[in-house]
């Protein structure tokens, strides 16, 4: 305050008094220091004291108390890794070398990508806060690649990525990636990461009898690491074998799983995860294998499968009654269907993902029959049409099949002469093939047209895989056909070799006949278009003009399309295989067996 | 770098401010490998008016350093090797710990300056600037040569800055989850 002047005013304050004074009645920082930056804990009190001024009245006092504020935590442990799961030294996973070499030589060299953050996110379904932060606190996928522990035979294809990240939060997921995206290696890493995380401890597979070792061969590649429980054997071995704890990875197959059911049913025995390959056997849910499956003790389901829909929408039905029993109701509206099962369902195809991928060509090949198989052809129709028609009410569907095959089997040899034009083309793209030192996979719908084309085809060091080739004797033919260069050509049943079958060295594919369902057809041709493709793969449909697969070939093209926008149109189609007044339709007849104008 | 160093976490902590909620602190512990072992985050801090007028330009710092990154402290079960931040004002809590405290800046991200309060050493990894603080400022202390291989170490494991990201969506759920049961 100013001194002021006491002359110049009658009320003037007396020079001598004391000035009114500001006091800090405390100030009490925690610490001793008080500098820029306030300690915690900190209570601030300021107040104003009166000075004594004679004459003067006492300001009012006003006191603040500001107190720190306080901070209230939520706090939040992980679980630990289970012991076993303690990375390895490096000289271990040399010792699997060989495996891996094997892989390597396989991929294609990996383009350099730039850095991506492959983040896990928790599934919509997952409501509890803690176990979102559970997978939210994760590291990107692309850590886990540059750490010790998980050791990869090479970098995977970020869409693969992205389908770990998918299913490794998720109790329920349909991977439904199409053929040849790596959809084994994905769930095989997924395991790999919750076992090591401590999530999981005891995960059943089960997939078709041929891809047991195709699951084996991918784990000891990818995850080189988890002991594996292959139940095979007599009934006393495969008792052994289910009740062993000490594999936290067991292989089955569908057929085994059934006969051992007293072994996989129960309270007491609990599986972590359950994962089905080729999950589209369970799409119905009346047969005895998706009933029994059912019944599996689990926490998490897993369904593979390229072709989540091989029929009817109402596949994706049976796929989460072993998902999530009750969840999808039959008969749902698409929309309604597609919104339904969004979250649970990740499905990519090589257009989307792998646009550097090889071009997949198609070629078809209309062909004329050779005079006599026209002679026999018409003929049989002619004759099997007519008794058909005279049929009446007996008609039944199982008597148009019957029909259909017949004339499928003409198209493909005349049943008399043996003469096939198909085969002619076959043996003339062969010696093209064969040439440029490639190879090829013939598919056919029959093994006895395996038999018929191979006396023609022997010049080009035919092998054969079908049902009929013993299981033991399957994996020793593709090393030979992929190792033997006077191989040049697989014959194959589209039953024993559509699935999981890792053909990519492969750069032709010929379908000798057609078979009901464009997905199957697709399965087929991806196991030589795949990851790892040499370069485009060639596909030579064969079709036999004027003829009932002309006709099949029509409808199996529309379906393609539809297939093809099954996940993302609203408008998907009801129906991918042939329905039944289509099979009625190829001959003009309807069920009831009257005749349809034409 | 030896099987000790690698068994040492590190603490990544953040702080962020929601729009009219506050703001809120998150502490991530994780191993060597960039795997959580533990989290810890705060419901939102708010500031009276009160407490902005009378710490003024320092409130900031005080709430992120002082308040919230020294609770999130406490409350971590393991002792973190270092400390990471990635933001200025959390950074003072270097003086109300003895753990090094590294102020996290990346050439993609912003550029973020630490407080004059300390003294502050520089390291470049990768992408990455690192501002080094210590409690104990001698050169030869063995001590600091460690946290460095340990940071350097890390480094080529993970992006440091990466972690932050986690933290921050976690703390964002919280807040979502927070408003949906409001």
């Amino acid at each position: 305050m100013s001194p002021s002047n006491p002359a110049s005013s009658p009320d003037a304050i007396p020079h001598s008094l004391p000035e009114p004074t500001v006091e800090i009645h405390s100030l009490d920082f925690y610490s001793p220091q008080l500098s820029t930056e306030p300690s915690l804990s900190n209570t601030l009190e300021v107040g104003l004291t009166n000075g004594v001024v004679p004459g003067i009245e006492a300001p009012n006092v006003i006191q603040g108390m500001c107190k720190a504020p306080m901070a209230r935590v939520f706090s939040h442990v992980f679980p630990e890794s289970p012991q076993w799961m303690a990375p390895k030294p490096r000289a271990v996973a040399s010792q699997r070398s060989d495996v891996k070499t094997k892989v390597v030589d396989e991929a294609p060299e990996q383009e350099k990508r730039p850095p991506t953050r492959t983040r896990i996110k928790p599934p919509k379904d997952l409501l509890k806060w803690t176990d979102r932060l559970y997978y939210l606190l994760q590291p990107p996928l692309e850590a886990l690649l540059s750490s010790e522990v998980l050791d990869f035979p090479f970098q995977p294809f970020q869409h693969q990525m992205e389908g770990v990240a998918f299913l490794f939060p998720r109790q329920a997921a349909i991977l439904a990636d199409e053929m040849g995206l790596g959809k084994t290696m994905q769930a095989i890493t997924a395991i790999r990461m919750l076992l090591h995380a401590g999530h999981i401890r005891n995960v059943l597979l089960i997939c078709p009898k041929p891809l047991v070792t195709n699951w084996q061969r991918e784990f000891a590649a990818w995850a080189p690491e988890i002991p594996l429980g292959i139940v095979e054997g007599d009934t006393n071995k495969r008792a052994f074998l289910w009740q062993q704890q000490a594999t936290p990875v067991k292989i089955a197959n569908y057929e085994l799983l059934m006969r051992d059911q007293s072994e996989v049913l129960g309270e007491e025995k609990q599986y972590d995860l359950v994962v089905l390959d080729e999950a589209q056997r369970v799409k119905n849910t009346n047969s005895s294998t998706a009933q029994t499956i059912r019944q599996i003790s689990r926490q998490r389901s897993w369904a593979l499968t390229g072709t989540p829909i091989e029929n009817s929408v109402n596949d994706l039905h049976g796929l989460f009654e072993f998902l999530m029993p009750g969840y999808l109701p039959p008969g749902l509206p698409i929309e309604a269907m597609a919104r339904e099962v969004g979250d649970y369902i990740l499905r990519r195809t090589k257009d989307l993902v792998m646009k550097d991928m090889p071009p997949r060509l198609y070629r078809d090949a209309l062909l004329e029959l050779t005079p006599q198989q026209q002679a026999t052809y018409q003929e049989a129709e002619e004759t099997g049409v007519l008794r058909l028609s005279d049929m009446g009410d007996q008609l039944t569907i199982q008597h148009v099949f019957q029909l259909v095959l017949r004339l499928k089997q003409i198209c493909n040899f005349d049943p008399v002469t043996g003469a096939s034009m198909k085969l002619q083309r076959l043996e003339a793209d062969m010696e093209e093939v064969a040439a440029s030192g490639q190879k090829a996979i013939v598919f056919s719908q029959w093994v006895k047209t395996v038999d018929q084309m191979r006396p023609t085809l022997e010049r080009f060091g035919p092998l054969e895989y079908h049902g009929r080739i013993p299981s033991k004797q399957r994996d020793p033919i593709l090393k030979q056909f992929k190792e033997d260069p006077t191989k040049h050509v697989l014959l194959m049943s589209y039953g024993a070799g559509s699935v999981g079958l890792n053909l990519q060295f492969c750069r032709y594919v010929f379908l000798f006949d057609r078979w009901w369902n464009p997905a199957i057809e697709d399965q087929a041709i991806n196991r030589a278009h795949r990851i790892g493709a040499a370069g485009s793969v060639t596909i030579t449909r064969m079709t036999s003009e004027g003829t009932i697969e002309e006709r099949i070939h029509s409808i199996l093209e529309e379906k393609r399309q539809l297939f093809e926008t099954l996940f993302s149109a609203t408008n998907g189609p009801k129906n991918l295989s042939l329905t039944r007044d289509e099979i009625f339709g190829l001959f003009q007849l309807r069920a009831g067996g009257k005749r349809i104008a034409a | 770098m030896n099987s000790s160093n690698a068994a040492i976490p590190l603490g990544f902590l953040t702080c962020t401010e929601f729009e009219g909620w506050g703001l809120c602190g998150g502490l991530l512990l994780l191993n060597h490998l960039a795997r959580p072992l533990e989290f810890h985050c705060t419901l939102p801090v708010k500031v009276s008016r009160t407490q902005a007028i009378l710490f003024g330009a320092s409130l900031r710092a005080y709430i992120c350093g002082q308040v919230i990154g020294k609770a999130l402290l406490e409350k971590s079960k393991t002792r973190p090797g270092i400390l990471l931040t990635d933001c200025p004002d959390t950074a003072a809590l270097h003086s109300e710990s003895d753990i090094p405290l590294a102020l996290v800046s990346t050439h993609s991200n912003r550029e973020v300056s630490p407080p004059n309060s300390a003294i502050w050493e520089s390291m470049e990894l990768r992408q990455t600037t690192l501002h080094l603080t210590f409690s104990n400022d001698g050169d030869q202390d063995p001590a600091k040569q460690r946290t460095r291989q340990i940071l350097q170490h890390f480094a080529e494991k993970f992006d440091l800055d990466e972690p932050f990201e986690r933290v921050r969506q976690a703390i964002t759920e919280a807040r979502d989850a927070a408003q949906r049961a409001a």
